[in-house]
């Protein structure tokens, strides 16, 4: 099962920010999204979880239409999703042991000590230990990052929908998090998608990558194409170079 | 010229929509809190939570509240009642206005601007920072989440709050006669139970209830609907405090009419 | 931390609880643990007694109306005291239901029907269903201000077709001066019953509209008495001449003698001396007509209005009785 959107559209007031998007994200591979600031990237991941719905066209995830559930049966569907916020939104009123548990509490059959057994776990996998009892607040920017992670993949979900996961770490932490993500897929068969400014990244972890332009796809393909690619716009991305975009347009 | 004539029309055509607008989104809420009510394994374990800082936080301020409530109301009527009236209706005035009018709008009233703004301004940095996009991806239904113990907190405590206000009001206004009024406690007593019926109770009970709902029902759907950062925040606060506040007194005056 | 979270609001909201019913009892005067004997009083009325009103005994608080319900029957109504502690009442005893205060509370006053005989109590029927245990008395409700005003507005309407026989034995003038008696009568008799509308006085006006309400009923019955005593001296007189002489005297003095009296009766009790004289006045001069003493009198005695003229007085009369012995009870206001 993969994720699949067909024509969406959505707009926000006067500001049409997905303009007929197809996307296919196949079973089991890692995708990534890039794109200019603005351009539509965490709408799309928002699609994905049904936070927000289409003006028109579909999104199916793991062969379900989103927009068409209720609210048990996109409750059922959540389970499945692991979503990493680009801000990671840890509730701030809550510890860190607490918060990567939320989503264990909504699992059936799951006991106290096997729930905090496995927010150790997740917590060691982003490097984050000893940081159980500590609240949001009183953690650097990059720690609540991964608290987030931690969070989004404790549940074993078997999706993932990473917004911006390794913005904001240092070198060697995004290297971490990077083969977490790779990991992910590996041992779990997660399907992934990665939303990422971090080209290099992007190509560690990558089975695709997409570029979303006004809109909709404007180049897409492996991680091998989109380096050989001659598209002045991805070009202009990818080395950083907004002269080449200006002469694109 | 087109202008001119349309603009008008279309504020109040624009004003309308917006209203039915929000009157759709409030209906929204409501049912589906309503729904949520079914998750009682979501919002049991933040019910408590919930009752200590609705309710039992609040017994200062409304206690506080009363008890100068309390001593103003005895010298008000005592300053009131001159010449063929006697004293003991002191006693009346203290306790009729304290249980059934005093004690539930103005406990209420400081109510709103504790817990509403506190409802507002905590669910809505939840929506702005995407705490609530975060609940739901957990497969957490917000409004069993957040709204429903939220509410049912309030309908259980403001009455808790509010008989405990009346009680210690009508209190210091016996301990204000006796003291700053030379009435006799026996004289006190007369009055207050001269025109008592055990419906005033009943009264300021239901009043509190509908009050508990409407401050915590007003402060998530404004928290709920919160947009921007901390701005918008603190625009949901204000608007939660004023809403609530005038809905306050626009169902005093509704239970008046029904009940009384 | 869960545990003191319980205990906080389980203790807050048990206070509360404590406090409302507790306080509800206490302030409905119930006492806890104690006996209570029920009674039961059959009557047509109640008048405005409700469901909490304070029963007494020999002017001491000793209970409670507990409730008050219409027979099956639809002709009588039942209502229920419950009295603090064992109680044996008096083989005679009979219950009064009166105002307790001038503001609109009343109270069951247990009392022997020795001791105001001149009631009309209710009797209890035979064949009145009995609950084990609980006596069933008889009972009177006392008339309030409503019926006075209603008494003294037929006595002023009584009154009034006396003078249409005056305006036809007699000059214009004459008949003007009783008129005008009459009008202060039907003034009276207004002031009265507005008095008794305006029960629902607000809040903060209560103590205005106490006083402003006491004096004008003063002026209103000085004005009257002093009409009625000038008709009396007339009707004594009997002289046709003199009456017409003396109208212009009677009416220039009639405003000087209303103005001193309402100066001199501020308070409530002036009031109702007043109130008395001004019955008084009118008692005599329907005497005075019975007997058909005066030329007046002679004229227009006609049996049959004067005896019930003088019938509504009698009536009028024992109902001053009463408001001069219990004049809080006549005044009713309530403020809520
Ligand atoms: N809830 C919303 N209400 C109104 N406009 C929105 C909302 N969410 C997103 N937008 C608008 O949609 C557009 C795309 O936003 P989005 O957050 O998807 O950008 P992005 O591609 O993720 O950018 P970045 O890389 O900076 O995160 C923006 O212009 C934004 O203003
Ligand atoms: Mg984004």
């Amino acid at each position: 099962m993969s994720i699949l959107l067909k024509d969406v559209h959505r707009a926000f007031g006067q500001n049409h920010v997905l303009r007929g998007l197809d996307l296919e994200v196949l079973d089991g591979e890692t995708l990534s999204i890039i794109g200019f600031s603005g351009a539509g990237k965490s709408v799309i991941l928002k699609h994905m979880v049904g936070l927000l719905r289409p003006d028109s066209g579909d999104v199916i995830v793991d062969g379900r239409n989103v927009s068409e559930l209720d609210v048990g049966e996109l409750n059922e569907l959540r389970r499945d999703i692991g979503y990493v916020f680009q801000f990671a939104a840890l509730f701030d009123s809550m510890n860190i042991a607490e918060n990567v548990a939320m989503g264990l509490r909504r699992m059936p059959d799951m006991y106290d000590d096997e729930i905090m057994a496995r927010v150790s776990e997740c917590l060691a996998l982003v490097d984050l230990e000893g940081t159980e009892d500590r609240y949001p607040s009183e953690l650097s920017g990059g720690m609540v990052k991964r608290a987030g992670l931690a969070r989004a993949i404790a549940t074993k979900p078997k999706y993932l929908l990473y917004d911006e996961p390794t913005t904001g770490l240092d070198p060697v932490t995004v290297t971490v998090i990077d083969r977490l993500i790779v990991r992910m897929k590996e041992e779990l068969g997660v399907t992934g998608v990665v939303i990422t400014h971090d080209i290099a990244s992007a190509y560690r972890i990558s089975d695709r990558i997409v570029m979303l332009h006004e809109g909709r796809i404007r180049t897409s393909g492996t991680v091998d194409v989109i380096k050989e690619s001659r598209d002045p716009l991805l070009r202009s991305f990818l080395e950083g170079r907004p002269e080449l975009a200006e002469r694109a347009s | 010229m087109n202008g001119f004539v349309l603009t008008p029309v279309e504020y109040v055509g624009r004003w309308s929509i917006n209203r039915v607008r929000s009157l759709g989104k409030a209906g929204y809420l409501t049912t589906g809190a309503l729904r949520a009510l079914r998750n009682v394994e979501i919002w049991g374990p933040r019910l408590l939570t919930q009752m200590v800082s609705v309710g039992v936080a609040s017994v200062p301020i409304a206690v506080f509240i009363a008890v100068f409530t309390g001593i103003v109301l005895a010298l008000q009527a005592s300053y009131t009642l001159t010449g063929a009236v006697p004293m003991y209706l002191v006693g009346s005035m203290v306790g009729k206005s304290m249980i059934t009018e005093l004690g539930p709008v103005l406990t209420g009233l400081a109510l709103a601007g504790r817990v509403g703004a506190s409802t507002a301004a905590e669910v809505g940095t939840m929506r702005v920072t995407e705490q609530i996009d975060a609940l739901e991806t957990l497969a957490y239904d917000p409004l069993a989440y957040l709204v429903v113990p939220r509410v049912l907190a309030g309908v259980l405590m403001f009455p808790v709050v509010i008989v405990l206000a009346s009680a210690v009001g009508v209190l210091t206004g016996w301990a204000a006669s006796l003291t700053l009024l030379d009435m006799s406690s026996a004289e006190f007593v007369r009055g207050l139970r001269l025109f008592f019926v055990p419906f005033d109770v009943q009264f300021a009970v239901i009043k509190s209830l509908s009050f508990g709902l409407i401050v915590t029902s007003v402060g998530c759907f404004y928290g709920f609907h919160a947009k921007g950062g901390a701005g918008g925040v603190g625009v949901a606060a204000t608007r939660a405090v004023v809403v609530s506040s005038v809905l306050i007194l626009v169902l005093d005056a509704f239970w008046a009419v029904v009940l009384l | 931390m869960k545990g003191r979270k319980e205990l906080l609001v389980g203790s807050v909201v048990l206070l509360a609880i404590l406090t409302a019913v507790f306080g509800t009892f206490w302030l409905q005067g119930r006492r806890f643990g104690s006996t209570e004997t029920e009674v039961h009083v059959l009557m047509r009325d109640v008048g405005q007694l409700s469901v909490g009103n304070t029963v007494t005994f020999r002017g001491v608080s000793i209970g409670r109306v507990g409730d008050i319900t219409v027979e099956d029957s639809g002709v009588a109504v039942r209502i229920q005291l419950l009295l603090d502690g064992d109680w044996i009442l008096d083989d005679d005893a009979v219950v009064v239901l009166a105002p307790a205060s001038m503001f609109g509370d009343w109270q069951a006053e247990i009392v022997t029907r020795s001791r105001f005989p001149q009631y009309d109590y209710s009797e209890v029927p035979p064949d009145v269903e009995l609950v084990e245990g609980v006596r069933v008395l008889g009972g009177y409700v006392l008339p309030d201000l409503s019926r006075l005003t209603a008494v003294a507005d037929e006595v002023a309407q009584n009154v009034a077709s006396l003078t249409d026989r005056f305006d036809q034995a007699f000059g214009q003038e004459t008949a003007d001066q009783i008129t005008r008696a009459i009008t202060n009568m039907e003034e009276f008799t207004a002031t009265l019953r507005r008095l008794a509308d305006e029960q629902s006085v607000q809040f903060l006006g209560i103590a205005d509209d106490v006083q402003s309400a006491t004096s004008e009923i003063a002026s209103v019955l000085a004005t009257a008495r002093g009409s009625l005593e000038r008709i009396d001296a007339l009707l004594a007189s009997g002289d046709l001449d003199s009456i017409l002489v003396n109208t212009k005297i009677i009416t220039a003095e009639l405003s000087g003698v209303s103005g001193d009296i309402s100066a001199a009766s501020q308070s409530l009790s002036g009031t109702l001396t007043l109130a008395d004289s001004t019955f008084l006045s009118l008692n005599r001069i329907t005497t005075r007509l019975e007997n058909g003493e005066g030329s007046l009198g002679r004229l227009i005695s006609d049996t049959l209005l004067a005896s019930r003229v003088e019938r509504l007085v009698e009536e009028l009369n024992l109902l001053m009785e009463d408001l001069r012995a219990n004049p809080q009870k006549y005044v009713r206001l309530s403020i809520f």
